[in-house]
């Protein structure tokens, strides 16, 4: 009997969190798996037929949408780049250099987010603009000639998600470098290893971890941005965020707003499996330590 | 190239580190022979390891030198030194196999590949790795880690090898294994030695030469006999083995030292030439020293106690007498019913001698009398 | 979340047919005000006096676009009938549907277009009107009345009406414009320098005008036609967005695709702004006062309608959103300039090339399908 309860115990302390995700979470995914395989009414107006058709996956074939769907993961492949890019030398020198003002680096990085996204989307949205401060500083200081024309194109848009992401990138990387025995890099160095060899050899395979989940975390949202692109993207910066919020909100066509959304959660699948087997196991636990 | 090092292979120059106002490292100079096995010994905190890392081009000395073979090396990074480390617990690289953690430092060499892999079998063969060449770090014991962490240092050829506390993760009985492979292997390869660490038994058993540290300083160097049976200091005497301290005043001096302490004990010493009539010393007299009066009352140093305790220790009894005047004496005697010791109960009254030899004439460490004399003032005061 | 919110709040800050919330905001605060000074006297003013009076609520809560009123407006109702209105905002007509099929309670009027007062009262969405309470509707031009959006206008009360057309900046468009043809032909030389609007009927139909079909064309090959056009345009489109003003006036774009109101804002600041109704006709809208079903004030309702009615009060909201009035004698209360802008009041010959949207299911599909592709290419 005790050795009973105490199994259970544990077990309902789980409860509240499976409920909220059934309700929110499994629910939601599975009435979007539904739809998808629905049909419109061709007759009337917003009404669907439910049933096992594959129609609307079959519209996503389409290259044009295919074409979205390849827009979509060179810009999440390139922006999670550039957040690691800038994130690791920044979680670096948090972890190693930073000292006593480690608490206030780390204070600035949480700040933005005591800000809605939107509102600091709008705020780049304004320094990017041809007539804004960036593009005037640019021109002073004799760089550009012409006003600065990157908004409304991919490089804002760039800009505006690695802005959004890079502090999911920093945590998992500061965790990584600071839990790596600094004394590894002294015994590279002992070994005859330079600076750059000592990071590449050492430091880089040590904080792999490190570096896989900070990808996972930006890559993953990034692949289904919606509001950057909305506000910073142009024309022809295009992601499947917005094509679902296309065919939900304006199209009113949920069927394939769903299947594209439903296309894409399959091939986030694959992208963390391929991730998973090619790493192996280390990155495993890591994601499992860390998610 | 046969300047101020001659044929050393190290030489330490009046090398001094503070970490903001702490001095580390307080003008610490020595050499080291090729060949040598030397031992910095010292309490944790007393600089050892800071001078290891200055060594090893972990940092940089606020003033002095350090010299590698004659040449300068003062300010050179720490992968342009010939030297290589052997970390406490090791630090190997988590990631790498055995093989290659022990290749690592000649992949870094660009050494041709058909000499790498001769190389790193014959050393692998050495420390007898050969069969876990695949494993990785956390597959292997301590004993087995640290055969590692030697290999891929020593695999480098070093002018000089570095080993910061190499044994202290192991338990007691590996690591007198590993002491004498370490031994072993260092007459074998001829490689000269500096060796960290806090345990004087080890330093006594391994090197060469040894520097007793403490506060930055060293305070004697010397082989190992010398800092056993000669300390200098009453920190020596004191960290190096196990030691009866009396302190007094010189009463006579010259070809034969007589010292009496506060309890009217006279304690007679060979002769130093330090020790002043009328001038304060400290005495060191070690246990196993002093031997039971058996038969006819020696001349000199007859001390007379009540047994309080008897101490076993397997091999040796540690035996404690309380002297006249509250004084306590401890004597180390051979674990043998032949000896007179063995008859002695607690509560008996006993008399015990040792030679005018045993005697050791310490100079003052200020810095121990600083404490002592703090401890005097709290007491006098409580 | 909260980001949701602010999502809702900005796009009806984006997409506001007449300048910011902010106004409006300020506004229901000083009649709120105006209120608490101004003890109850229930009832009858205005123009024209409804038959058998119901009873009126105290309250009104209207769905619109955001400032689609002048600031004064909804303060003088209240004055007069000491009725509380509270406004909420959407950012285009499909939200607004999207939000009244996912059940929205609580809400007395809503503002679609012509096309969606069709699918909402094909969908249930809609009360019927008691025209005898709206004795005012005799003031609205025939014209307007009658679509196939609303046989009978049973459901719908035009509000305003306006046309799709596009706005240029003279200043940097040396051509003159004035066909959906120059539109189309003038893109690769201004590249990157268009917007069109986020929204499918507008934009597709504007290939179709161009391409001399109907508006509201339903034969595939013609849309398929219209698409092939809209996706030659896509490459010298900047952004696609109804919240083309301040890109506008900034001169970052200088041709936006877009309805006359906008353009009209636009010139507020930038007196070289155009706005062309395109020589091969394009689509006139009207947005509807709807009462939506389950309302729980239907009498304050159709009085607010009635009342809204008012040449008076017509001419008011005209002057502050620049979109024309469909009752007869607002011009009267209109500042001259206003009342002969044919960018607000179109020209006679003009006005009959002009077409009203006529939704059905095909014509949705066809152009969302149209649409989406554009909007991915």
């Amino acid at each position: 009997m005790a050795s009973r309860s105490s199994v259970a115990e544990p077990r309902a302390l789980l409860l509240p969190a499976w409920g909220w995700y059934s309700v929110f979470f499994v629910a939601p995914l599975l009435i979007m798996v539904a739809y998808s395989f629905a049909i419109n009414d061709p007759d009337r107006f917003f009404t669907v037929t439910f049933g096992f058709y594959t129609d609307q996956f079959q519209r996503v074939w389409d290259p044009l949408y295919l074409e979205i769907y390849k827009n979509t993961f060179l810009m999440a492949l390139s922006g999670t780049f550039g957040c690691l890019l800038i994130g690791y030398p920044f979680a670096y020198f948090l972890a190693t250099r930073a000292g006593r003002y480690k608490t206030f680096l780390f204070f600035l990085v949480i700040v933005p987010f005591w800000t809605s996204l939107l509102i600091r989307t709008y705020a780049w949205l304004l320094l990017l603009s041809e007539n804004g401060p960036l593009s005037g500083a640019l021109q002073s200081m004799g760089l550009i000639a012409n006003p600065l024309n990157i908004l409304y194109t991919p490089i804002s848009v760039w800009i505006g998600i690695v802005y959004d992401y890079l502090p999911l990138m920093v945590f998992p990387l500061y965790v990584a470098i600071e839990r790596m025995d600094p004394r590894l890099k002294e015994a590279s160095r002992d070994l005859g290893a330079g600076r750059g060899a000592t990071f590449w050899k050492v430091t880089v395979p040590l904080t792999m971890p490190g570096i896989i989940t900070g990808c996972l975390l930006t890559f993953i949202p990034m692949t289904g941005e919606y509001v950057v692109p909305e506000i910073l993207g142009g024309a022809k910066s295009y992601l499947v965020g917005n094509l679902v919020a296309n065919e939900f909100r304006t199209a009113i066509d949920w069927p394939f707003g769903a299947a594209l959304s439903m296309s894409l959660v399959a091939m986030m699948l694959v992208v963390i499996f391929v991730y998973l087997r090619f790493l192996g196991r280390r990155s495993e636990e890591s994601l499992g330590s860390f998610l | 190239m046969d300047g101020e090092g001659g044929r050393a292979d190290l030489v330490l120059e009046d090398v001094t580190k503070s970490f903001g106002e702490v001095r580390a490292v307080d003008g610490v100079s020595f050499q080291v022979e090729p060949g040598q096995f030397f031992s910095l010994l010292g309490p944790s905190g007393c600089g050892k390891t800071t001078t290891l890392r200055l060594i090893a081009g972990f940092e940089q000395p606020d003033s002095g030198r350090v010299l590698l073979s004659g040449m300068d090396m003062t300010r050179l990074p720490p992968n342009r030194r010939r030297v290589n480390t052997v970390f406490q617990h090791y630090a190997l690289f988590p990631h790498l196999t055995v093989e290659d953690n022990v290749g690592f430092g000649l992949k870094q060499a660009k050494v041709p590949k058909s000499e790498l892999t001769r190389r790193l079998d014959e050393t692998l063969k050495r420390v007898r790795l050969e069969e876990l060449r695949t494993r990785r770090p956390r597959e292997l014991s301590g004993g087995q880690q640290q055969r590692v962490a030697l290999a891929r240092a020593l695999i480098n050829e070093p002018t000089v090898l570095l080993l910061d506390e190499p044994l202290a993760a192991l338990d007691l009985k590996l690591r007198k294994a590993m002491q004498q492979e370490l031994k072993r292997l260092q007459e074998r390869v001829g490689i000269t030695f500096i060796y960290v660490t806090h345990d004087q038994e080890e330093a006594l058993t391994l090197s060469d030469r040894i520097a007793v540290m403490n506060d930055g300083l060293i305070l004697q160097e010397g082989s190992p006999n010398e800092i056993y049976e000669r300390p200098r200091t009453r920190f020596v005497a004191d960290f190096v083995g196990q030691t009866n301290f009396f302190e007094g005043i010189v009463e006579e001096d010259g070809d034969r030292v007589v010292v009496r302490d506060e309890s009217g004990l006279t304690i007679t010493c060979s002769p130093v030439d330090f020790a002043r009539r009328g001038s304060t010393v400290a005495i060191a007299v070690r246990p196993e020293k002093i031997i039971p009066v058996n038969g006819a009352a020696p001349a000199v140093n007859l001390v007379e106690g009540t047994l309080t305790r008897r101490t076993y220790l397997g091999d040796l009894l540690q035996l404690h007498l309380l002297l006249q005047g509250g004084r306590e004496l401890t004597l180390q005697r051979q674990n043998e019913p032949d000896d007179p010791s063995s008859a002695w109960r607690v509560g008996d009254r006993v008399q015990v001698t040792w030679d005018p030899r045993s005697s050791l004439v310490l100079e003052i460490d200020q810095a121990f009398m600083d404490e002592e004399d703090i401890r005097l003032m709290a007491d006098s005061q409580g | 979340m909260s980001d949701d919110r602010w999502i809702e709040h900005l796009n009806s800050l984006e997409v506001s047919r007449r300048r910011l919330l902010a106004g409006a905001a300020a506004a229901g605060f000083l009649a709120a005000c105006s209120r608490e000074l101004r003890p109850n006297d229930t009832g009858t003013s205005g123009a024209a006096t409804p038959g058998a009076t119901p009873e009126l609520e105290d309250q009104l809560s209207i769905y619109n676009w955001a400032d689609y009123v002048h600031p004064k407006t909804y303060g003088q109702f209240e004055k007069e009938f000491d009725i509380k209105i509270t406004e909420d905002n959407y950012p285009s007509n499909e939200d607004a549907l999207a939000k009244l099929q996912a059940g929205a309670k609580g809400y007395d009027l809503v503002v679609p277009t012509g096309y969606m007062v069709e699918i909402m009262r094909e969908q249930g969405l809609l009360m019927e009107l008691d025209h005898s309470q709206i004795p005012n509707f005799s003031l609205i031009e025939d014209r307007f009345l009658d679509t196939a959006a609303d046989p009978g206008n049973r459901y719908s009360v035009p509000k305003d009406f306006g046309t799709t057309g596009y706005g240029y900046r003279s200043k940097f468009v040396k051509e003159e414009m004035s066909s959906w043809e120059d539109f189309f032909r003038l893109a690769p030389k201004y590249s990157g320098r268009y917007t069109v609007l986020d929204s499918s009927p507008e934009v597709v139909g504007s290939a179709l005008k161009m391409l001399g079909y109907s508006y509201n064309s339903v034969e595939p090959k013609e849309i398929e036609e219209a698409t092939k056009e809209l996706l030659k345009l896509k490459p010298h489109v900047r952004k696609i967005t109804s919240s083309m003003r301040e890109i506008m006036i900034t001169g970052e774009a200088y041709v936006s695709l877009t309805w006359n109101g906008e353009i009209g804002y636009v010139a507020l600041d930038a007196a070289d702004a155009r706005y062309v109704v395109p020589s091969e006709g394009t689509e006139v809208w009207t947005d509807n006062w709807c009462i939506v079903a389950g309302a729980p004030h239907p009498a304050a309702a159709h009085a607010f309608i009635n009342w809204h009615l008012q040449p008076k009060i017509q001419a008011q909201d005209t002057s502050y959103h620049y979109y024309g009035s469909c009752v007869e004698g607002e011009e009267e209360f209109l500042k001259p300039a206003i009342a002969n802008d044919p960018a607000v009041y179109p020209a006679g010959d003009v006005l009959e090339k002009l077409e009203f949207a006529a939704a059905n299911p095909e014509w949705l599909r066809l152009r969302n399908e149209a649409w989406t592709k554009f909007k991915a290419a």
